[in-house]
């Protein structure tokens, strides 16, 4: 059996199969990015944040733009060669197109990867800074370290939950608290069967030492035993339950209910039915001999001596979000998504930061929403009140910066001139005045805080080349404030990642989703090129074929990219 | 092709053949099948669920619960009763694999892959190896989805729609949240929308290219034109839901907020997330899909009564070119109504409104579609073989489905009757005695094709009058309740909104009222599965026991896949195939025989034959 129209177009349609295929496909794509690209729009316009524009490095982006491009143009040249039976040019232009790829994706790759290692911390009166966090160091001896994004709590009891403990959060606990004692807090019971002998056996014991690796085979066990207990339990109530509801039908079903007279007319829905079944079914349940129930307890708990642990914020649902019960020195319990409990008292957890952008785009946001005088509210913010050299550094900044904006408006009235009514035509954006980027702080330093013109900024600021990717601690020391935040003032962190917020969740599930169209695409094309010899000898029409629907999809990941580039990068 | 090429393929390996063949035959078989098992298992979860609606407080009896283990009950099953939590699972698995894994499968699956190539003449789909790929992505989407029932976290539970925020908030406890039933959802999900992509891109392109000669567009029989239309909607609709996919993944497993609005407080407190995304905005890009999803049920089975009738009644189909373009029409209706769902959201009323002219205009087509079929047994000599019972069940019922949609329509009258019963009530008017019958009619119809003996009509009596009787007992009292203010999603059925009697609470009352019809429903579903079982014991005894078809084309049908061997073998045809004329050629006069199929050669002395487009000119 042969399929036709395999290589050869079909007369009426003038069109191959796979040709008529890439169209299909690449139209569901373009339904695709389509979708994606609707979701920017939709998030962009109804987001209650101030929506981060020209964020991104733009000079990266715009190199790989041209390198697409040059590879569109010379896959077409390649599918040329074929075409002309010249294998030696489809092998050099091919080839160029593959390195292109190759190019944009390692471009793409350092992009993210300055993403992913710069961090903002934001205030609960949304003022924003942005930096780098420090990593984690040892706790010294009164538990204070300041490195990373972590919860730290003087430890005195975790209770573990039974069905759910997760064996890593529990190894890196475990690890955290070191060779500190771990005492259990209070007995498990298990219950032995024993042909039709019950015996009650203890393995944890109220007050006994555990080690860590002792800790885990009790868990282990008691996990099973739980587990199985739960499933004894419930037979016997299901099976006393269903005998209660037989008991009292049949009783209601005959001429003389006895116990049951009163229920007699009532169904199954009315509320003194249910209260009888329910009354028959716990007295079943005390009754029945079979009807042991097993201790079932679904938690064990153990003390601590109030160690230091830390914990990632991303295991539970603390520490963000919810800054009450966070401030040092307060009692506190917190839970991990697993289910465990730690209690004790919050100890020092405020985030260290070397910041190299201050933002107070959504403090004024908020205080425009309640009519408040956004001056005032940005002078409030207890990013301008942190003691110490960093926090001297900020209000300097932040200082220099209102002279700079001062500056700036005056310049763009004379610039631009005045309406009718005597309001400037052209005004200063909200992330002029209210942002000082990381540029505008090496700046600020060149020119020792003292600004006289608006464009001294410029004029200092970092090349194009010198901020390739972004803010760079490396090249610039001394620049950037360190300063610590506490915990309690701290309503969210994150990298910049997809957590941080809908600007960089689609920009990364869009440039993710591009990058895997263009590793796909490569794939294919490269699997041409290396493999494509024999079909050359063969049959080079269709192996011409084959690169011309390869070719097609190419365009489409440029012509994507071609959106990507402006909306994310100029937008 | 040749006999001698036929040759070499004669005996490939058993994984070849039957596990990964790449015939489309035996992938629509396999499709067939696992579309059926899935089917079954989703009738099971909702009987589970009818069971607790209508006695909440009594356990599952042992012959439904012995299906899952002693340990899963202890986990799932509070004093053997189905809780809120289970319920919610249960609810959200069976609208998902009823609709995702149950009957697009069997309709465009199984059916689409195993006829449309046969009708157009064609030795089989244009890329044999992405149809293979196709139903392997699809049966591995399914098994992730259902296989969630032994996680930990338990499988999906936040309805077929995955609404957020309760779908985010769902499972988000889980540190894995890669193990968990919501994720494994999502990710099943996206296995089946590239499952269908492959599927769509590989009947669109076999139906513009591969048709035999003479096969033109409009001696397409209604069928494949369904299955173009149906691939189109898969196509294009499904792409903005694996978007949402997508988005709802990252949500989950980097915390982004694509969903998630500002200031979320749940059960555990303030929500850790940056917030400022937009439920709304899922519900837009899931129903974008949800309603061409619909069609992409409804169209296959329609189409299986399409070719049904005029077989049956030896009458050309009426109207046939009208409902080529109906459904034409209808394809690209479907993409601009989705918000008809979203009324209730506060998304505005020009918006609503604008989605309500559009929801009504669409009836049109629709209509235009069921009157032609119905119009198509006037004057017919109406045979009631099995599978044209079913498809007599069909017309009505999809009716009932489509005539208590139309309320729906109106955003005022949708105020009163979003998410009761009435509309649970509704679409599965259309779901289940509309699209199960007439794909039930197709499994009766093809079923001689396909093993070479025909369905036991005994049988056959035995699953048809119960099924009829019982379903409509299951939805019609749904519609009942719904109007009086029954909401979906009830685990107990309302249960626990009942007040005694005297009560002042009027709704309290009302729930008082109608509250016993659930067990009236559940007691015809029970019976409704039984009625199932003479059906299971056909499909398998037939194929051994059955009666021998006595030709090749057993119905006396005009459609080029009864020109085949029976059952056809690899590539299709054993002769070359021509086409000389429309495909519901009944009962013409100038013809001895009441049909006269496609690839009959006009022979050159009867002048009638001479031209078949002739013959269709004096027609209309
Ligand atoms: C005889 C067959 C069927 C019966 C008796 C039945 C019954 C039910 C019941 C009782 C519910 C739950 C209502 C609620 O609690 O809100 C439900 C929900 C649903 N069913 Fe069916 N069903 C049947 C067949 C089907 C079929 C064939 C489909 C799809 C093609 C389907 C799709 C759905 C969907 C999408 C839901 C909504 C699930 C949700 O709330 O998220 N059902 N069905
Ligand atoms: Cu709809």
């Amino acid at each position: 059996m042969e399929i036709p129209y395999i290589v050869n177009p079909r007369k009426d349609t003038g069109l191959n199969n796979s040709k008529i295929a890439i169209w299909l496909f690449l139209a569901s794509e373009v339904m695709l990015f389509g979708g994606l690209f609707s979701s920017y729009i939709f998030l962009r316009i109804f987001a209650d944040y101030p929506w981060p524009e020209r964020a991104l490095p733009v000079l990266p982006g715009l190199v790989n733009t041209f390198i697409l491009i040059a590879s569109s143009v010379t896959v077409v040249f390649a599918w040329a060669a074929l075409k002309l039976g010249n294998w030696k040019k489809f092998v050099g232009y091919m080839s160029f197109t593959i390195v292109c790829a190759g190019v944009f994706m390692v471009f793409k790759g350092i992009e993210y990867y300055h993403k992913f290692h710069h961090h903002a911390v934001q205030t609960t009166e949304f003022t924003t800074v942005e930096g780098h966090l420090h990593k984690e160091s040892a706790p010294d001896e009164h538990g204070h370290t300041h490195g990373g994004n972590l919860f730290v709590l003087q430890t005195n009891e975790i209770k573990f939950a039974l069905a759910s403990y997760y064996m890593p959060y529990l190894d890196e606990i475990l690890k955290r608290n070191g060779d500190h004692e771990i005492k259990f807090k209070d007995n498990y019971i298990v219950t032995r069967v024993n042909g039709d002998k019950y015996q009650e056996e203890i393995i944890a014991k109220a007050g006994d030492v555990v080690t860590p690796e002792q800790l885990k085979v009790v868990l282990a066990e008691a996990k099973e035993y739980y587990i199985s207990a739960r499933t004894h339990n419930q037979k016997v109530r299901t099976e006393a339950l269903r005998l209660a509801w037989t008991k009292i039908r049949t009783a209601i079903k005959s001429k003389d209910a006895g116990d049951y007279n009163e229920l007699v007319g009532l169904n199954q829905y009315d509320d003194a039915m249910k209260v009888a079944v329910a009354k028959l079914h716990t007295k079943l349940i005390k009754e029945n001999a079979t009807g042991i129930l097993l201790n079932d307890a679904d938690s064990l708990v153990v003390a601590l001596d109030g160690t230091t642990i830390k914990l990632d914020p991303e295991w539970g649902r603390f520490g963000q979000g919810d800054p009450k019960n966070t401030k040092e020195g307060t009692k506190t319990s917190l839970k991990l998504k697993d289910s465990t409990v730690l209690s004790g008292v919050a100890g020092d957890s405020g985030i260290e930061i070397d910041v190299d952008a201050i933002d107070f785009r959504h403090l004024v946001m908020k205080a425009e929403e309640r009519d408040l005088d956004v001056d005032v509210e940005i002078e409030k913010s207890p990013i301008l009140h942190i003691k110490g050299e960093g926090g001297d550094k900020i209000r300097k900044l932040w200082a220099t910066h209102k002279v700079w904006r001062d500056l700036f408006t005056a310049h763009l009235t004379e610039k631009y001139g005045e309406d009718e009514e005597g309001q400037p035509n052209r005004v200063p954006t909200e992330v002029d005045l209210y942002r000082v980027t990381w540029k505008q702080m090496v700046a600020y330093e060149r020119l020792d805080y003292k600004v006289e013109s608006w464009d001294d900024v410029e004029n200092n600021a970092p090349t194009l080349i010198e901020g390739f990717s972004g803010a760079n601690h490396k090249a610039f020391p001394g620049v950037f404030p360190n300063v610590i935040i506490p915990r309690e003032q701290i309503r969210f962190e994150s990298a910049f990642s997809p957590k941080m917020n809908n600007y960089y969740a689609i920009y990364f599930t869009i440039t993710g989703l591009h990058g895997l169209h263009v590793i796909g695409g490569a794939l294919v094309l490269g699997y041409y090129l290396f493999f494509g010899y024999g079909m050359f000898k063969s049959n080079p029409e269709w192996l011409a074929n084959r690169v011309e629907v390869g070719g097609l999809f190419w365009h489409f990941v440029d012509l994507v990219w071609i959106f990507v580039f402006p909306i994310f990068y100029l937008m | 092709m040749s006999a001698d090429e036929h040759h070499d393929h004669h005996n490939p390996p058993f994984w070849q053949k039957y596990i990964f063949s790449t015939d489309h035959k035996m992938i629509g078989l396999q499709y067939g099948i696992t579309a059926l098992l899935f089917l079954l298992f989703g009738f099971f979860l909702m009987m589970m669920m009818r069971w607790s609606i209508a006695y909440p407080n009594e356990p599952v009896p042992t012959w439904m619960s012995w299906v899952f283990s002693d340990n899963w009950q202890g986990r799932w099953l509070t004093d053997g009763k189905v809780t809120g939590e289970t319920y919610n699972m249960f609810g959200a698995m069976h609208g998902t694999i009823m609709v995702f894994l149950g009957v697009v499968p069997l309709g465009f699956g199984a059916f689409g892959n195993y006829v449309t190539p046969l009708q157009i003449g064609a030795p089989d789909m244009a890329f044999p190896k992405l149809n293979c790929a196709s139903y392997w992505l699809y049966l591995i989407g399914g098994i992730m989805m259902c296989g969630s029932f032994f996680l930990e976290s338990g499988t999906a539970k936040s309805g077929w729609t995955n609404y957020p925020p309760l779908s985010s908030l769902a499972d988000a406890q889980h540190p894995n949240q890669f193990f968990t039933g919501q994720t494994q959802w999502l990710l099943g999900l996206v296995m089946l929308i590239s499952s269908s992509l492959l599927g769509s891109v590989n009947f669109i392109t076999t139906i513009i290219n591969l048709r035999a000669k003479g096969m033109t567009w409009m001696r397409l029989p209604f069928f494949v034109w369904a299955m173009l239309v149906t691939g189109f909607l898969l196509l294009l609709a499904f792409p903005p839901l694996e978007v949402a996919g997508i988005m709802q993944v990252v949500d989950r497993t980097f915390g982004s907020s694509f969903f998630q609005p500002t200031g979320l407080v749940s059960g555990e407190g303030i929500e850790g997330f940056a917030g400022g995304g937009s439920p709304l905005l899922f519900q837009h890009l899931f129903w974008f899909l949800g309603h061409p999803e619909v069609y992409v049920l409804l169209l296959p089975s329609i189409a299986c009564v399409a070719e049904i009738i005029p077989a049956n009644t030896r009458k050309p189909l009426w109207g046939y070119k009208s409902m080529v373009y109906a459904v034409l029409v209808l394809g690209f209706l479907s993409f601009i109504v989705w918000a008809h769902h979203m009324y209730l959201t506060g998304m505005g009323s020009s918006v609503s409104t604008f989605f309500q002219t559009t929801t009504v205009l669409i009836s049109v087509p629709s209509v235009v579609l069921i009157t032609a079929m119905l119009i198509s047994l006037w004057g017919g000599s109406i045979r009631f073989t099995m599978p044209m019972m079913w498809a007599c069940a069909f017309l009505p019922m999809f009716g009932i489905g489509g005539l208590t949609g139309l309320p729906l329509a109106f955003n005022l009258v949708d105020l009163h009757l979003h998410d009761t019963y009435y509309v649970i009530g509704h679409f599965h008017y259309v779901v289940a005695p509309g699209i199960l019958f007439g794909l039930f009619a197709g499994i009766y119809y093809w079923y001689p094709k396909m093993f070479g003996r025909y369905m036991n009509r005994m049988l056959g009596h035995l699953h048809f009058w119960p099924s009829l009787i019982f379903i409509n007992l299951v939805f019609f009292p749904m519609l009942i309740q719904g109007m009086a203010g029954f909401h979906r999603r009830w685990y107990n059925g309302g249960d626990a909104y009942m007040a005694p009697e005297g009560s002042e609470d009027v709704f309290g009352n009302t729930v008082r009222e109608y509250i016993g019809l659930n067990e009236l429903m559940s007691v015809s579903v029970f019976l409704l599965a039984l009625a199932q079982v003479p059906f299971i014991i056909n499909l398998f005894t037939a194929w051994k026991m059955g009666k021998k078809v006595e030709s090749d084309n057993p119905w006396n049908a005009t459609t080029l896949e009864w020109a085949t061997p029976t059952p056809p073998g690899h590539g299709n045809f054993t002769f070359d195939v021509a086409v000389y004329r429309g495909p519901y050629e009944y009962s013409r006069p100038d013809c001895e025989e009441d049909y006269y199929p496609q690839w009959h050669e006009p022979k050159a002395d009867t002048s009638a034959d001479l031209d078949a487009g002739i013959a269709e000119k004096k027609e209309h």
